[in-house]
């Protein structure tokens, strides 16, 4: 049975983590803690997938060995061999850097949030490897904030560590803002858009659909489906080959303004994360003005906590905060539409429920949006949310 | 048809001793043709345009205008400078060659070399991971248009992105080579570099020794043309 | 019982894990300026940072790799100044230590005696190996001088300090610019002199 620590944001588990680690370690052991962000994992020392696992001695025999390889076969990793590990999504580097870790010789491995960007479908053939005794596998003891969503038998470690109090529970202030003054969004719409990196290799391929402001659509794909590269095209980034597409029924080229109708909040953080302190984060805009928008800054402020955080630097935050700054930014910098990115990687379950009452709100006040996430209990949280699936570069 | 690591050492060593000896153009024209299809088959011909591109073609046109203007285009000065031209261009390849190493045989290089450990890691590393680092600042200089931050992409507002970028970019790198630190030691993955097995290059093929014997050939031959004259 | 030499091994650990980082650095800020056709090279940013946040080997060595990296990818020549990359950073390095960073106007001083070194350092690579002409913009000025009467020799000397000066300049400025707003909890790891004495931390 696997060893778990589901407990809340702020209350020291990496700390715990990392000390469970260096308790009682050998000279020579092996004691591996991986984070939230996998690329930080991946050694670095490998030019491609396939000299990432010899690396990590998965090729030498053993039935672990073929078993860990042949579930890389199973979920498809193997046709990434040659790929550099950098160019992996999120999904396949925390797939790759898990199973590159599970075979260090019985020693220790502490996994802290690594498997929220899983993909669905590789979660059963892991959780079944993970919980088979049989195999020669480290002790391992995992802190992740999705453990109901994940088909296994777990035990709860003790741990007792008193809650900071950073987590203000702040479902009675979201709805009682009521009207702040936000933008309403108007209905976004794609007609045959096609594009790809390359001119021969179409990623979005004669893609339609009308986005109607006040919903909540769930962007559903498989890796490589095309969602992000759909998100950068609905954020101006680049100009499809052809299609077009209309904001509130006229044709807009939104490649010409740039993060205008749109605001999209990535899934790292720290890519987002410009200034020196939280304030200036958020009072900056597009402009490079500082927004005359104060009550919809001072609401947000209130709204994810960060009254006590103002004048801190947001890299000196730990990484659950530093999502919070970067959802709160995305914010303050009013768009029509949004685009959220994996918005609740980190978060424990109340302060996700939090994150979804305020996408509701924010829909509720008319805006447009747009959610990118692999967590089934986030998403069962919205009754109205519509799924769209990208498949072959369309819906 | 790969080149083995003492062969990448010969042909500098052996390469850049004849170039620096030789004195003809015509021979170092001969050698640059023998040994531009074996840098163009270990990598592509894009680093030879790119080459002539933004070094030799502006140095070439620089020595030819300074001479048209001052009025002195006379051949010896012209040979002259030909001649470092010429030198220029064979050393750069064979640097080249022995330096552009197919990705997945440069653990392979290094360790015939006798790098091992820390040295190793940095030098594996530096081959690979500046490879995430532009992907990083391609990720951020995305993320300022899509806030809205580049209302035109002209140069100006480009450059006025630069601080925007590096600073997350910088800080990002921090973290990441903190963590990774940390999980090296843990994995002590430096002596699993050391013995992990990867792509071996057999040092013995034909094509190998022949390139062994073109630059003995060719430095013997210019040592002994230096010191007759 | 804890793991032997932690602390020591932390360190180089760190360092090995910044340095392919940093070349990155150089590469990259090398590159947009090469593609955007400025008259700087800024391809020395990350062996400044290197040099103020882990000491003058580490610096140099980040010089060295980004210059032999950039020249098999983006910039042949790059590997013949690999020496000026070394000066940089022992130069940067000790005027560290000295508190040379510590505000904007010691940080131009510091600039401008990084490009004389740079300049005298790199003058008889491209004298001897260069003819004089390096086929950029400086070159356009070394013709100049030349054809006004100086000696290669000096031409090469003046146009390379004129010419590094707004360059080098501009990447210290730029160093501590950088240094000034991380985070110090992120660079406080580093427990170099240097960091202290240029108030990037408090000791």
């Amino acid at each position: 049975m696997l060893k778990c620590l589901p407990v809340r944001n702020f209350t020291g588990r990496t700390s715990y983590l990392k000390a469970w680690l260096d308790l009682d370690a050998k000279e020579h052991g092996r004691y591996v803690y991986l984070g939230e962000m996998p690329s930080n994992y991946i050694s670095g020392l490998a030019p491609t997938v396939q000299d990432e696992v010899t690396l990590h001695n998965l090729f030498p025999q053993s039935d672990t060995a073929t078993t860990i390889l042949s579930l890389l076969r199973k979920v498809g990793l193997d046709k990434k061999f040659t790929s550099n590990p950098f160019d992996l999504s999120g999904g396949e580097q925390s797939l790759l850097i898990i199973l590159c870790n599970l075979l260090i010789n019985s020693d220790k491995l502490a996994i802290d949030a690594t498997f929220e960007q899983l993909n669905r479908k590789w979660r059963t053939p892991l959780f079944d490897l993970i919980s088979n005794t049989e195999y020669d596998l480290p002790n391992m003891l995992i802190s992740d904030n999705r453990l109901g969503e994940y088909n296994v038998r777990w035990s709860q470690q003790e741990f007792t560590n008193s809650w900071d109090g950073l987590n203000t529970t702040f479902r009675d202030i979201i709805f009682s803002a009521g009207n702040i003054g936000w933008i309403e969004a108007r209905a976004l719409s794609l007609s045959k858009v096609s594009f790809g990196y390359q001119r021969n290799n179409l990623v979005i391929k004669n893609c339609s659909y009308d986005f109607e402001p006040g919903m909540i659509y769930h962007l559903n794909g498989e890796n490589g489906s095309g969602k992000s590269t759909l998100s950068k095209l609905l954020c101006g980034l680049y100009k499809p080959y052809s299609g077009s597409f209309a904001i509130g029924g006229r044709v807009v080229d939104l490649y010409q303004y740039p993060g205008k109708f749109l605001g999209y909040c990535f899934q790292n953080p720290d890519d987002q994360l410009f200034r020196s302190s939280v304030k200036k984060e958020l009072y900056q805009t597009g402009q490079g003005k500082e927004s005359n928008q104060t009550n919809i800054v001072d609401y947000v402020v209130k709204l994810f906590g960060l009254e006590k955080l103002m004048d801190m630097h947001p890299g000196d935050l730990p990484f659950v905060m530093r999502k919070r700054v970067s959802l709160a930014a995305t914010l303050c910098n009013e768009r029509e539409w949004y685009i959220f990115d994996e918005p609740t990687i980190g978060q424990d379950d109340i302060n996700t429920m939090a994150i979804c009452d305020i996408i509701k709100y924010l829909a509720k006040q008319g805006k447009g949006i747009i959610l990118i996430t692999h967590s089934e209990y986030f998403i069962n949280y919205f009754d109205n949310a519509i799924q769209i699936t990208l498949a072959n570069g369309t819906f | 048809m790969q080149i083995h690591p003492y062969t990448r050492l010969a042909v500098l060593c052996l390469g850049v001793t004849g170039c620096v000896l030789s004195c003809n153009l015509l021979e170092l024209g001969i050698f640059e043709l023998i040994m531009l299809p074996i840098l163009i088959g270990n990598t592509s011909i894009k680093i030879v345009i790119i080459f002539f591109q933004y070094a030799i073609l502006p140095m070439m046109a620089m020595f030819f205008l300074f001479h048209l203007l001052t009025g002195s285009l006379e051949s010896y000065q012209y040979s002259h400078e030909m001649l470092i031209v010429a030198k220029l261009i064979v050393i750069t390849t064979l640097i080249q060659i022995a330096f552009i190493i197919p990705l997945k045989f440069v653990h392979f290089t290094f360790r015939k070399w006798g790098f091992k450990g820390s040295s190793l890691m940095i030098l594996v590393g530096s081959y690979f991971v500046w490879v995430d680092v532009v992907k990083r600042s391609q990720r951020i200089l995305i993320a300022r248009f899509s806030q809205g931050y580049i209302q035109n992409r002209t140069f100006i507002s480009k450059i006025r992105q630069m601080p925007f970028i590096i600073i997350p970019l910088i800080i990002g790198i921090l973290r990441t080579a903190s963590e990774r630190s940390d999980m090296w030691n843990r994995k002590d993955i430096r002596s699993q570099l050391d013995t992990a097995k990867f792509s071996e290059i057999n040092g013995k093929s034909l094509y190998n020794l022949s390139l062994y014997t073109i630059c003995i050939v060719w430095v013997l031959y210019n040592i002994l043309k230096y010191y007759s004259v | 019982m804890e793991k032997s030499n932690n602390k020591r091994s932390v360190n180089t650990s760190l360092k090995i894990a910044f340095i392919p980082l940093a070349v990155g650095i150089n590469l990259g800020i090398g590159a947009i300026v090469q593609v955007l056709k400025l008259p700087v090279f800024l391809d020395s940013v990350g062996t400044i940072i290197t040099a103020l946040l882990l000491g003058w080997k580490a610096g140099a060595t980040v010089g060295v790799l980004g210059f032999a990296v950039s020249s098999i990818t983006i910039f042949p020549p790059a590997i013949y100044f690999s020496l000026t990359q070394v000066c940089i950073a022992i130069y940067v390095f000790l005027a560290g230590n000295v508190g040379g960073f510590r505000s904007f106007s010691r940080t131009i001083f510091s600039g401008l005696g990084l490009a004389v070194l740079a300049a005298i350092v790199s003058a008889p690579v491209i004298y001897y190996l260069f003819g004089g002409i390096t086929g950029n913009g400086i070159s356009v000025l070394t013709l100049f001088l030349e054809a006004k009467g100086l000696s290669k020799a000096s031409a090469v000397i003046i146009s390379g300090i004129i010419a590094e000066f707004l360059d080098k300049v501009t990447q210290c400025l730029i160093a501590v610019y950088i240094l000034q707003r991380i985070p110090k909890t992120l660079i406080q790891q580093f427990k170099n002199k240097s960091l202290v004495s240029n108030n990037f931390i408090r000791e």
